[in-house]
C-alpha cells in the first residue's frame, strides 16, 4: 500500500470531479512563471508506442513538441504500450507536494473548477475523468552555497519529472469501438495538505494535450508501416533503446537511436539493412 | 501511514539497485548522469555546435567592464527516485588527471578531475521519495517510478574569473555527482556515479571568436 489509500485517492478523485464552484478565470493573471502559475507538460513515446507526427522536427529535442498526438495501436503485436509524459518545471518547496496527471475523454467549455493560481486553467470534463498516475514531490531542504574562486550557486534547484504510463492495448482498442479515441490529459502541481484535503482549488496546471489513439489498419498506414507517409515517425524498441523511423519524401528510411526520453543520441543510416548489421539479429524487427 | 510506504519504498530501492558499472551497459541516472551547460542571464556561450547536447567543451566570453553577474545553467539527467536522501553536488577543477583519484565502482564515469584543486560549487538535497500506488485506470496502469532532470544557476563572479585567466588558469573542468547523503556525510565518496567531464574556457572580451556559435541567455 501507499501513501495514499486506494479509498482515499477515489475520494480525493471523486471530489475533484464534483468541485463546481467556479469563478471567472480572472486570477492568475500576470507574468508566466513556470513552475510558480503553470507547469509545461509534454509526451515522448516510450517502448511498444508509435506515434504519428508531422515532422521529424518535432521529434528532436528532449520530447516531442505538440500537444496533439496520434498514437498507432497495434493489437496483434503488443499488449501494451509505454508513454512517457514529461512535466516542468518542478521548484524546489519546503512543504510537500502531489504532482498528478488527470484525463479525460472530453473537454469543458468552461473550467469545472477555480485555479486562481494557475494561469493554464482547467479545461477537461470532470464528469468523465481519472486520474492516470500520482506522485509524492518531496519538500526539499536547501542547503548553504559556498562561495568558490568561480561565484556562486543559486540555493533552489528546478527539476523536470518524467514518468511512464503502460496504455493496455485492450483497454485502449475499447475506448476507439465506444467511440471515444481521443482522451484529453492536464497535470497538476498541489501541497499535499490541500491534496489530502480535497482543496484542488490550489493547484496549478499545465496546457491540455490531446491523444487520439488509431487502430493500425484505418490511419499513419495499411497493413505495414512501410506505407507511413513522408516525415511521419514511428518508434519501436529493443527493451533498451528506442528507434525512430522515418520515411522521407523519396521513400528512404533514416533510423535513429534516441535515449529513455526520446532525445535522438545518433543517427544510424538510412536503410534498414544498415541497422540490421548494427544490432545483429534484432528482437524488435518491426514486420 | 508513512510506515505503510516503507515496505513499498524498500522494494522499490530493490528494484532499482544498482548493477556493477564495470560489468553492464549504461544505463541513465543508474550508473552515469549526464551534465549540460546553458547560457543563463548576461552570459554568453561559444561553442562549436548550436545543438546543447552535443556540448561539453564550451568558452564563455568574460566581459571585464560589465558589472552584470554572469549566471551558467546547470541540468543533470537523470535521477531516479530513491527511499533514502541523496546529494548532488558539481566540483571542477582547475586540472584533470590520468587515471581517477577516488575509485567510484557503481560509476561507469569514472572520475576525471584533479580533486587536489577540486572545489564543490554546488550542492544539492534530492529527499527522498515515497512512492504512491498507482491507480488502475480505463486506459492502462502508470509506473510508479518518477524520474528527474534538475537544473540549477551557478553566478560566475567576473573578478573572479579574471584572475584566473590572468594567473594562467584560465579552464574548468566540472562533473556532477549524485551518492546517498548517508555516504557523503560519512565521506565514503565510492559510492557515487558520476557524469563526463565538462570543460569550460574563460575568455576575456565581448563577442565569441569567428566560426564559433554565439548563445547568449536571457
Amino acid at each position: 500500500m501507499s501513501i495514499l489509500s486506494s479509498k482515499k485517492m477515489l475520494a480525493g478523485a471523486a471530489l475533484f470531479a464534483v468541485s463546481t464552484n467556479v469563478k471567472s478565470a480572472d486570477a492568475g493573471a500576470g507574468k508566466s512563471q513556470r513552475g510558480i502559475n503553470h507547469l509545461e507538460l509534454n509526451e515522448v513515446p516510450g517502448r511498444q508506442l508509435a506515434v504519428c507526427t508531422n515532422g521529424l522536427d518535432k521529434f528532436f529535442g528532449s520530447s516531442v513538441a505538440t500537444n496533439d498526438l496520434t498514437v498507432i495501436v497495434e493489437p496483434l503485436s503488443t499488449t501494451s504500450m509505454e508513454l512517457v509524459f514529461t512535466v516542468s518545471d518542478i521548484p524546489s518547496a519546503d512543504q510537500d507536494h502531489i504532482l498528478f496527471l488527470v484525463y479525460s475523454t472530453a473537454l469543458s467549455p468552461s473550467p469545472q473548477m477555480n485555479t486562481p493560481r494557475s494561469i493554464k486553467k482547467l479545461e477537461l470534463d470532470m464528469n468523465y475523468n481519472e486520474i492516470a498516475a500520482v506522485y509524492h514531490i518531496p519538500k526539499q531542504n536547501m542547503m548553504a552555497q559556498d562561495g568558490t574562486r568561480i561565484g556562486q550557486a543559486n540555493p533552489s534547484a528546478n527539476s523536470k519529472v518524467s514518468f511512464k504510463i503502460n496504455l493496455e492495448t485492450n483497454k485502449i482498442l475499447n475506448l476507439i469501438r465506444n467511440g471515444q479515441p481521443t482522451i484529453y490529459v492536464q497535470t497538476a502541481l498541489i501541497r499535499k495538505s490541500d491534496f489530502d484535503a480535497s482543496n484542488f482549488d490550489s493547484m496549478i496546471l499545465s496546457e491540455a494535450d490531446k491523444i487520439t489513439f488509431v487502430d493500425r489498419s484505418t490511419a499513419c498506414s495499411g497493413n505495414n508501416i512501410k506505407i507511413l507517409e513522408k516525415d511521419d515517425t514511428i518508434t519501436i524498441s529493443d527493451g533498451n533503446e528506442v528507434l525512430g523511423l522515418t520515411m522521407t519524401a523519396s521513400g528512404e528510411t533514416k533510423f535513429f537511436v534516441t535515449d529513455d526520453i526520446g532525445k535522438i543520441i545518433s543517427f544510424l543510416g538510412i536503410n534498414k539493412n544498415s541497422i540490421l548489421s548494427f544490432f545483429g539479429v534484432p528482437k524488435w524487427v518491426y514486420e | 501511514m508513512f510506515k505503510q510506504l516503507g515496505t513499498a519504498a524498500a522494494l522499490f530501492t530493490l528494484s532499482t539497485s544498482v548493477k556493477s558499472a564495470d560489468s553492464g551497459k549504461g544505463s541513465l541516472g543508474i550508473n552515469y548522469l549526464i551534465l549540460d551547460e546553458m547560457a543563463g542571464k548576461y552570459l554568453t556561450i561559444c561553442s562549436n555546435s548550436i545543438d546543447s547536447e552535443n556540448r561539453g567543451d564550451i568558452t564563455i566570453v568574460v566581459d571585464p567592464f560589465s558589472s552584470l553577474g554572469m549566471e551558467l545553467v546547470f541540468t543533470v539527467s537523470d535521477i531516479q527516485a530513491d527511499n533514502q536522501d541523496q546529494i548532488l553536488f558539481l566540483a571542477y577543477s582547475t586540472d584533470i588527471t590520468a587515471s581517477p583519484q577516488i575509485p567510484t565502482d557503481m560509476s561507469k564515469i569514472k572520475l576525471g578531475i584533479d580533486v587536489t584543486r577540486a572545489e564543490i560549487v554546488a550542492l544539492y538535497n534530492i529527499p527522498k521519495q515515497l512512492m504512491i500506488a498507482q491507480p488502475d485506470t480505463r486506459i492502462g496502469i502508470a509506473d510508479p517510478i518518477l524520474t528527474s532532470k534538475a537544473s540549477f544557476k551557478i553566478r560566475l563572479e567576473t573578478n573572479r574569473l579574471q584572475s584566473l585567466i590572468r594567473s594562467g588558469r584560465f579552464t574548468i573542468y566540472l562533473q556532477a555527482a549524485l551518492m546517498r547523503k548517508v555516504d557523503f556525510d560519512s565521506g565514503v565518496f565510492a559510492n557515487m556515479i558520476l557524469s563526463e567531464v565538462d570543460k569550460i574556457t574563460f575568455f576575456e572580451g565581448k563577442d565569441c571568436s569567428a566560426g564559433s556559435v554565439e548563445i547568449t541567455g536571457k
